[in-house]
């Protein structure tokens, strides 16, 4: 099998300039005096990827996935020559064009058709080639008029497109794309997605780094999971995501967990009456947990304490998402008439918990009548394996839908 | 969609009355009128025109006699594609353009958030450039450090604050200004393609301030190709086509034909003619619904439905969602029954959503007819029953208290 990417034993070291205790100008006298010193040097390293190998063959159309700073643009940086790596090497046969930052190789005081086929030229194409696609091109821009006008008179959104499409039509051989199927407008980021699938279909090599999954899954026969600058997986995209989805959630928990274990505002009146603490979980696991999935069974818990027992005590559930949405309030004193007094332990049953994904905060409130005695909360995080078809609502109701035959008689 | 009395309670920050419906008439806060701006195209003959001060043949209308009005406490959502003239009304509001002719009256201090850049002098740390910002708009030397460090939190940015603005990343720098933008209440706020920027967490905290922002009488415009976030943040919206003014309305309304989406003709498989105009539910009780239709092919048509609201302060939201599952395969009419237990709203009025497609065999829909308001011809549903002080309500099992050692 020949490969037409090699990639053996890739080291990417860079060096960072910090701003350190001492202004640069004494830095580089200290450096000019011998001192080798941290502070003298002024200079850190991060290591951006970490002896990474891999080969890719005709016609793969392999997916990077990572966490932000995982090495994912590095290696393409790598792969389209911008960058040369610290150690290893790194072979590519064919011509590759990358779409690193869209837009970065346009003139700004040329028209956008000259920039067509000033980029048309760079790609080793003639002027006849290109006459004959420029029509195309340009009502694939959807530009209009203003294609005639300079670039530097686009707007951001005018840029991105204007960009993509000199891309696409250039037919590269090897194509790097990092994250740009979002470019422009609702209609072009369709079109745009439509071009690329074409592309993949006519056999290219195809490396795209995205965040989003379920396309890295639609798109790609391969997928490669960069972790802190190492290749932790490569494989078959459903797999690797799968294992990559399992980790992000693992990570979010801790997260989750340190991030916001301030926001739960807790306070209260006095010593008489206060929420110990509150806390979330999963039936399917023991203890307290800060990531849920939808759809499993889960319950909240308050812990309160009250010394006097009074008949207009009340205990109330906000949960609120962390854009503001209260998704429900819900009271004590709707399903129980014991008065809630000493130290005692409330649990309320998501059966089964319909959140959408999202961030939720759930804060108890200990109320007296209508005034508030004491408040306390958790923040936790609800996450889906799938996305839903056709939209993200924020409850995730189990409908039931069945049809059956109109009766003849009624008609 | 009316907007009810209780809706500003429903936002957990919002303040008691601030945002009420029923208010006397606002105040306006930007204003213009018969704005035109046009940029002078340069070239080899007309610069010198231009240098010498004469007239420009030839020049590029970015707006052409644009008139709006934004009430206090209100976001005027504008829509366009790439290239109808939105940065350019921003700028032109804003100050940053002088108009070619016409008046922009705006009556307050205004924070603009411009398509993620700001001027700025990106050699400065972030920290520096929050103080000159807070200094730039007037806030005394006392209050700048309690707002620096509630903009740091915000911003997330953690050391970074303290680096120099260009060893930001696009994300990181979109963090900062738009924190550092809406660190002042009660601003005029003008916002270009914000919002679609950060993490999930980050835009979801950006969400929330704008609206605690909208409920304390912060009021401004919005401008985006993105109709979702109109029609979260905007009560009213218009349409920017190549520099011109073309629609406006109520932001439902208006994303409708914004959208244009071809209204299906039915022939394959359609709702029955006679399907109720309103249809109506308890909350927390168990809810059916039914629809008739008529199919008229043999292929496999599939029923999807949603349930959507508009609230004042609230926005847009999209609360449940049926995914297309097979209802039928062959002629005939039919009857679906959508089954939910405990319904989940709470009482109010509601957008319900309903979709008939055909499944082909690649995994892809065929749209074979809709009621939506999308495309305006959505069904209400009307939930009465116990009302809350939230949008939607969980059906909580409460178990019997237990006593702590």
């Amino acid at each position: 099998m020949s490969y037409r990417i090699r990639v053996e034993g890739v080291t990417k070291r860079y060096e960072l300039a910090t701003s350190g205790p001492l202004p640069r100008a004494a830095r580089s006298l200290l450096r000019l005096l011998g001192v080798r010193h941290r502070a003298a040097r002024g200079v850190d390293h991060k290591v951006a990827l970490d002896d990474v190998s891999f080969s890719v063959a005709e016609g793969e159309r392999v997916g990077i996935i990572g966490e932000n700073g995982a090495g994912k643009s590095t290696l393409l940086h790598l792969l389209a020559g911008v960058a040369a790596p610290t150690n290893g090497s790194v072979e590519v046969d064919g011509r590759v064009h990358a779409a690193l930052t869209l837009g970065l190789a346009l003139r700004e005081d040329l028209t956008g058709r000259e920039n067509l086929y000033l980029d048309a030229e760079v790609q080793g194409r003639t002027r006849s080639e290109t006459d004959a696609v420029i029509d195309r091109m340009i009502g694939f821009t959807d530009l209009g008029d203003f294609i005639d006008q300079p670039v530097r008179t686009y707007s951001s959104g005018m840029k991105a497109r204007l960009a993509f499409t000199s891309l696409v039509f250039v037919e590269p051989e090897i194509l790097l794309l990092d994250e740009t199927l979002s470019a422009g407008d609702y209609w072009f980021s369709q079109k745009a997605t439509r071009a690329v699938r074409e592309l993949c279909s006519k056999g290219r090599i195809v490396m795209l780094v995205s965040h989003d999954l379920e396309s890295i899954v639609n798109m790609c026969s391969r997928c490669l999971w960069l972790d802190g600058g190492r290749l932790v997986a490569d494989g078959d995209p459903s797999q690797v995501t799968a294992a990559y989805r399992e980790r992000v959630r693992e990570r979010d928990e801790a997260e989750t967990a340190a991030k916001f274990s301030t926001l739960g505002q807790a306070w209260m009146l006095d010593s008489a009456a206060w929420i110990k603490r509150v806390t979330v979980g999963s039936s399917r696991r023991p203890g307290a947990a800060s990531v849920l999935s939808v759809g499993e069974d889960a319950w909240i818990r308050v812990e309160l304490s009250v010394d006097q027992v009074r008949d207009d005590h009340d205990l109330r559930l906000w949960v609120e998402r962390l854009d503001g949405l209260r998704v429900t309030e819900n009271r004590w004193s709707e399903s129980s008439v014991n008065p809630l007094a000493g130290r005692v332990e409330v649990v309320a049953d998501m059966v089964p918990m319909i959140l959408g994904p999202g961030l939720y905060r759930v804060q108890a409130e200990l109320l007296n009548g209508e005034s508030m005695l004491a408040t306390a909360g958790v923040v936790f995080k609800v996450v889906a394996e799938r996305n839903l078809v056709g939209g993200q609502p924020a409850l995730w109701v189990p409908f039931e839908v069945s049809c059956r035959p109109r009766v003849a008689a009624e008609r | 969609m009316p907007g009810s009395s209780r809706a500003g309670g429903l936002l957990a920050t919002a303040v008691p009355g601030a945002t009420g419906g029923e208010e006397t008439v606002a105040r306006s806060v930007i204003e213009c009128r018969d704005l035109s701006k046009t940029f002078v195209v340069l070239d080899s003959q007309s610069i010198w025109r231009v240098m010498f001060g004469g007239e420009s043949e030839k020049g590029f209308p970015a707006l052409r006699s644009v008139a709006l009005q934004v009430r206090e406490g209100e976001f005027l959502g504008v829509l366009g594609r790439n290239g109808a003239g939105k940065s350019t009304l921003l700028r032109t509001l804003g100050g940053v353009y002088a108009p070619t002719s016409g008046t922009v009256k705006v009556a307050g201090p205004v924070s603009a958030i411009y398509e993620l850049g700001m001027a700025g002098n990106e050699l400065l740390t972030g920290c520096d450039f929050a103080r000159r910002w807070l200094s730039l708009n007037g806030t005394g030397r006392w209050r700048v450090d309690r707002l620096l460090s509630e903009i740091a939190d915000f911003a997330e940015l953690g050391a970074y604050f303290e680096n120099p603005i260009h060893t930001y990343s696009a994300g990181m720098k979109a963090r900062l200004f738009f924190s550092v933008a809406t660190s002042l209440p009660g601003q005029i706020y003008l916002i270009d393609e914000v919002l679609s920027v950060g993490d999930e967490h980050f835009q979801a905290k950006c969400w929330r301030r704008l609206r605690e922002r909208l409920a304390t009488g912060a009021s401004g415009i919005l401008a985006t190709h993105d109709w979702t976030t109109v029609l979260k943040l905007c009560r009213e919206a218009c349409v920017l086509e190549r520099g011109r003014i073309v629609d406006r309305g109520s932001s439902p309304a208006v994303v409708h034909r914004y959208l244009g989406l071809p209204q299906p003709r039915g022939h394959a498989a359609a709702f029955a003619a006679h399907l109720p105009s309103v249809y109506g539910a308890v909350a927390e009780e168990d809810m059916t619904l039914s629809f008739p239709i008529d199919v008229k092919v043999s292929s496999p048509v599939c029923f999807a439905c949603s349930v959507e609201s508009f609230r004042q302060g609230i926005g847009w939201s999209h609360l449940l969602q049926v995914e297309p599952r097979l209802v039928a395969s062959a002629p005939g009419l039919y009857d679906i029954e959508v089954a939910i237990p405990l319904l989940p709203l709470c009482p109010g009025e509601y957008s319900l959503n309903l979709f008939l497609s055909e499944r082909r065999s690649e995994g892809t829909f065929v749209t074979l007819d809709v009621r939506s308001w999308a495309y305006g011809n959505d069904v209400p549903l009307a939930v009465t029953g116990k009302p809350r002080e939230s949008v939607t309500v969980l059906p909580l099992r409460w178990r019997d208290r237990r006593t702590l050692s």
